[in-house]
């Protein structure tokens, strides 16, 4: 949420300097591209092999056949990723920021020792969907 | 139009990297300590890679006419031994006591966290302590993804713990949407870097300029030996030139903010 007058922080900016026709000229077509590829790439997450039974999240495993239904309960990135991309179409602002707290690892305390999973992208513990998709 | 790099790491990058960026019109960059991309097996290591840092870049980046400034530190990633941890800040003083080691060190960075451990944080309060012993600025470093945003409020939280910290002198790295509100509000400057796949683009930095202003924020490439691109600045700077911001704007946030900042340091900061 842009930031108030609070003590430290910024003065309120101006408006952008263009208006919404102008922006959709400039920028509607990347969009659209990267709308695809979004589409695509769950495309390509259904015709995945299953993984083997080494494979874990974050060792590169390719994920499983059918993905978006079927995906690998131990990986939590494409659920993770499928409960954002609800947030795009909710009509509430600040959408941005609203999936990367989403994607944010909850908790607050440090912890004992580093863990030995890379860092996914999403928190480990991600709920698994329960919506059809 | 000029424009200051005020994080990148030049000791991964190619000496073709200099002659873009000068093209592109860089005058000045800074370095933060950082991760190699293996973990060192000595602390020597690290007095090379100081070494590195105050002798040998400055050089190269003087031969295409930029200047290179530079921070020093251990890095979170290299801090969850703290014995090993500890033996590096030693170091680190050397560096600081010496006039002509220390002429082009603007402080101490990239400090901060990695995986938010109890270690890295120890490491991060005992760094801090330094920085404000020797009067130092900080660079932090903010965690990677899902790490970021209890990470930041962890730095924050110790910043704050320190108690003899000016927030206008310590800027938070690596900020997003998640996070530039808290480190603003408290009074911190912000960096905003522009990574292909993570952390900020261009297009989300111009974003974040539009949404927060033009005060204490600052955007960088971070470039590094990873996936990034050395010319990320200029490519911010050609986005909101698209999008029809002043020139003035644009220059405030790539060139006069970081000098703003930089001036700070002990040993000031001067572009040519």
């Amino acid at each position: 949420m842009p930031a108030e007058h609070k003590p430290n922080a910024p003065a309120t900016p101006p408006a952008p300097p263009y208006t919404l026709p102008q922006l959709l000229d400039r920028d509607f077509l990347p969009h659209r591209a990267k709308l695809l590829d979004l589409a695509a790439f769950l495309d390509r997450c259904d015709r995945t092999q299953p993984p083997s039974p080494r494979e874990g999240p974050g060792e590169g495993a390719p994920g499983s056949g059918n993905a978006t239904t079927d995906s690998a309960p131990t990986d939590p990135r494409l659920p993770a990723l499928l409960s954002a991309i609800a947030l795009l179409t909710d009509n509430h602002p600040n959408r941005t920021q609203r999936i990367l707290d989403a994607l944010s690892d909850p908790t607050t305390d440090p912890l004992n020792a580093a863990p030995q999973s890379p860092v996914l992208g999403v928190p480990q513990n991600h709920a698994p969907l329960t919506t059809d998709h | 139009m000029p424009y200051i790099d005020p994080h990148i790491h030049m000791v991964s990058r190619t000496t073709d990297d200099y002659q873009r960026m000068a093209r592109a019109g860089c005058v000045a960059v800074t370095e933060p300590a950082f991760w190699a991309g293996y973990d060192r097996g000595t602390p020597e290591a690290f007095r090379d890679y100081f070494r590195q840092l105050t002798v040998v870049e400055p050089k190269r980046a003087a031969r295409f006419g930029i200047d290179h400034y530079c921070w020093l530190c251990i890095n979170p990633k290299e801090a969850e031994d703290p014995g090993f941890a500890r033996e590096v800040i030693q170091l680190i003083p050397e560096f600081l006591d010496d006039p002509q080691l220390s002429r082009n060190v603007l402080g101490i960075g990239e400090i901060g966290l990695n995986r938010n451990t109890k270690n890295e944080l120890l490491i991060l309060e005992e760094q801090i302590a330094l920085a404000v012993q020797y009067n130092q600025l900080i660079l932090v470093h903010t965690p990677h993804l899902e790490d970021k945003r209890k990470g930041t409020k962890l730095i924050l939280d110790a910043l704050k713990r320190n108690g003899h910290i000016d927030p206008g002198r310590v800027l938070i790295d690596h900020v997003e949407e998640h996070t530039i509100e808290m480190v603003l509000d408290a009074g911190y400057w912000a960096g905003m870097t522009l990574y292909p796949d993570t952390k900020c683009t261009p297009q989300r930095a111009a974003d974040l300029i539009e949404t927060y202003g033009h005060e204490r924020l600052w955007v960088n490439s971070a470039g590094d030996w990873g996936p990034s691109d050395p010319l990320s600045v200029p490519k911010f700077q050609q986005e909101m030139r698209g999008r029809g911001h002043a020139a003035g704007v644009i220059e405030k946030i790539t060139l006069t903010n970081p000098s703003a900042f930089l001036f700070q340091s002990r040993n000031g900061f001067a572009t040519q």
